[in-house]
């Protein structure tokens, strides 16, 4: 029994927390969905964390990518999140600078890929490579008040979405983590092998009138 | 033979009632609208809450079609 992870041994048991502990994944982009997702998945009790980002901190992402602080400014964003991820938690992180395809150079196969990027093309790819390994994935994104996520085991992305390049929109910290709190519980629900609604997209929005609604649409 | 549409997201756009028979058929309709173009090109479509993969999709009376625009960021 580790002290630290007291409360979690409370919630599923000691095997299944062993069990996180032969778990590996890779989150793809270090940004406002990775930092978030970063910090409450390094205390799992995971094997080995992979961050991947090819970017550099910048002044303008600090306000909603909460793992960076303002002397960040100018730092590998993959080494400044596991750096912090690092010091809250018992698992192995590893930045790794670069993109999406210099990550599938390496032959890296996680038990699971979450998608912490900003485009539609990598998240193509991210699908492509999940297909190839026979690895799921769990898509996120968010704009405005606006999110989606879905766990991919058995759809495909493009078969459902159209690739397209398209301008970032506003966003504030508290929708990025709404949004990367679903994938992290849906994430964590999965590797402790409980059960989870899989091909099932989540399009979480707040309406004009303020109510908070969750659509789903089965992949 | 009427079909709902509903238009999510930042479409911004109230519901509409439409006679069709088919998806394309749908898409053609819409497409008269000139603020919908934009939007149909990059969207994602629903059949009662089911997502489509092609165009060719049969429609039948009280369906409910979505048009979900993509959401990018991370």
């Amino acid at each position: 029994m580790n002290e630290y992870y007291s409360r979690q041994y409370l919630l599923w048991g000691e095997d299944t927390q062993e069990l996180l502990a032969t778990k590996t994944i890779a989150i793809i982009g270090s940004g406002g969905m990775g930092c978030s997702l970063g910090l409450m998945l390094s205390g799992l009790g995971l094997k080995e964390i992979y961050m991947i980002d090819f970017d550099k901190v910048e002044v303008h992402n600090i306000h909603r990518q909460i793992a960076f602080s303002k002397e960040d400014d100018g730092k590998e964003k993959s080494v400044v999140l596991s750096d912090k991820m690092q010091q809250r938690s018992l698992s192995k992180i590893t930045p790794i600078i670069g993109n999406f395809e210099h990550f599938t150079s390496l032959s890296i196969v996680p038990d699971l890929i979450l998608d912490a990027t900003d485009n539609l093309q990598t998240r193509k790819e991210i699908n492509d490579f999940a297909k190839q390994n026979n690895i799921p994935w769990v898509y996120a994104s968010v704009e405005e008040f606006r999110g989606q996520v879905a766990f991919f085991e058995n759809a495909s992305f493009d078969e459902v979405f159209k690739i397209s390049i398209l301008p970032p929109k506003g966003v504030i910290a508290p929708m990025v983590a709404q949004i990367a709190t679903l994938s992290a519980n849906l994430t964590s629900r999965y590797l402790a092998g409980l059960n989870i609604q899989k091909d099932v997209l989540h399009y979480l929005y707040y309406k004009d009138d303020g109510e908070f609604c969750v659509d789903k649409f089965s992949l | 033979m009427s079909v709902k549409v509903e238009f999510l997201g930042p479409i911004n756009k109230e519901s509409i009632n439409l006679d069709v028979s088919s998806l394309m058929e749908l898409s053609n309709e819409l497409k008269k609208d000139k603020d919908l173009l934009k939007w149909l090109e990059i969207s994602a479509i629903s059949i009662n809450d089911n997502m489509v993969k092609e165009l060719t999709h049969p429609l039948n009376s009280g369906d409910k079609v979505c048009i979900l625009p993509p959401v990018c960021g991370g």
